[in-house]
């Protein structure tokens, strides 16, 4: 389900608001539902509201001001009075472009028919930090990007170091690679890999191992359960 | 008895004392005396540097430094930065141009930042949305650099963890290039 904000309406406008999407949501394919607190994929401002009051959403082509009566629509505003279907319309179209974005091009899980190979070639680098869309505030998500960020991986790899769903992490790559934050690159001694900083590389002789062994204790010291 | 370090850096005001606060095991010592730059509105701000640490179940110690964030403290940046196992840059979204003093500790760590694990927490994003984090991802990217930027609340024990769990991230991979 995706989120919508309300903020700073009349508390008779906000119900008006909150009506029209409780009407839409017995429709299967309405997506929206009215949420309090942020992360929001989409919010509604009072027109009133001053620009650096507004809170933090996905991107402003998703914040939507309500504007006077008979003040006329903009690409990024409403006039009053809210019309439910000029509503409907606004989130359909917000909704197209959250989708588009994180467009999985045809996975069929029965066939297995994956556009991201799976296979040890493919290794894929993160070219720029994901839009907040593509991450969703997905913990998953975030330790998957955070991963890429650091040096080419293929799938596999992915899921070793995210201890995620091979699966999993397979849709996540599709979705970067459609919007293009990946860089694929054959060869991974050349995935751009950093080379490790002088603190790991003193740990020696058995540096994994200890690494790995020291990553443990500090997650586990953290509450983040064992590595 | 190993003893490994982390650093915490970011302008005046981002919260790196609190971030350190959050997660050592003993009230941090705290360098700070009272603020005198009129500019600035805190009461304290850091001169030397601020120091706390964890011990581990081995008897480990990670010691957890907190840069001063006036930049004619740049001096000690690379000296800190020295054999760290990572490095969190704090960033005020409330302070004027955000973006710029991200630049300032981009450049001022960017011999340590080809090599070491960093993380960029953004705070104050509640209150001030702007620069979005794709803005700063944008902006990353017209520095040359990728790395994971999340929203923080260092006075939240748990954001601070979800920082030092991306760079943990970046170390265990880290040692997958080491054996490739």
């Amino acid at each position: 389900m995706l989120r919508l904000g309300v903020y700073k309406f009349p508390s008779a406008e906000d119900a008006v608001i909150q009506t029209i999407i409780r009407l839409y949501a017995s429709d299967r394919e309405f997506s929206w539902r009215v949420v309090t607190e942020p992360p929001y994929d989409a919010l509604l401002v009072d027109g009133s509201v001053e620009p650096n009051e507004i809170p933090a959403c996905g991107t402003p082509e998703a914040i939507l001001r309500i504007t006077q009566l008979h003040s006329g629509d903009g690409s990024q505003t409403m006039a009053r009075p809210i019309r439910a279907d000029k509503l409907h319309k606004w989130l359909k179209d917000i909704e197209c472009g959250l989708r588009g974005s994180e467009s999985v091009l045809d996975i069929r899980w029965g066939d297995m028919e994956l556009e991201v190979e799976a296979s040890e070639s493919a290794w894929y680098k993160l070219r720029r930090w994901p839009s907040t869309l593509l991450l969703r505030h997905d913990a998953d998500n975030v330790r998957m990007a955070t991963l890429l960020s650091r040096r080419a991986l293929n799938a596999g790899w992915l899921a070793r170091y995210s201890r995620l769903p091979l699966s999993q992490c397979v849709l996540y790559l599709q979705t970067l690679k459609a919007a293009g934050y990946l860089e694929a690159q054959a060869d991974p001694e050349k995935g751009g890999l950093k080379k490790s900083s002088t603190a790991v590389a003193q740990i020696a002789p058995q540096r994994s191992t200890l690494v790995s062994g020291l990553v443990g204790r500090i997650r586990r010291h953290l509450g983040l359960g064992a590595a | 008895m190993t003893e490994y370090k982390l650093l915490f850096t970011g302008s005046v005001g981002a919260g790196k004392t609190t971030a350190i606060g959050c997660i050592s095991e003993s009230p941090p010592i705290v360098t700070d005396v009272l603020n005198s730059d009129a500019s600035i509105r805190k009461a304290r701000t850091t001169v030397g540097l601020d120091f706390g640490q964890f011990t581990l179940e081995n008897g480990d110690r990670i010691r957890l430094f907190g840069t001063p964030g006036q930049a004619r403290f740049d001096f000690l940046w690379k000296i800190l930065a020295r054999n760290a196992l990572g490095i969190v840059v704090l960033v005020d979204n409330s302070a004027p141009h955000p973006l710029d003093e991200l630049s300032i500790y981009m450049a001022g760590f960017a011999e340590a930042l080809q090599t070491v694990p960093f993380v960029i927490g953004v705070g104050r994003t509640e209150t001030h949305p702007h620069p979005s984090l794709d803005q700063y991802a944008q902006h990353l990217a017209s520095l040359g650099k990728v790395c994971p930027i999340v929203n923080v609340d260092v006075r939240k024990k748990e954001d601070v963890i979800q920082l030092v769990d991306a760079l943990l991230a970046q170390i265990e991979v880290d040692m997958a290039g080491e054996r490739a």
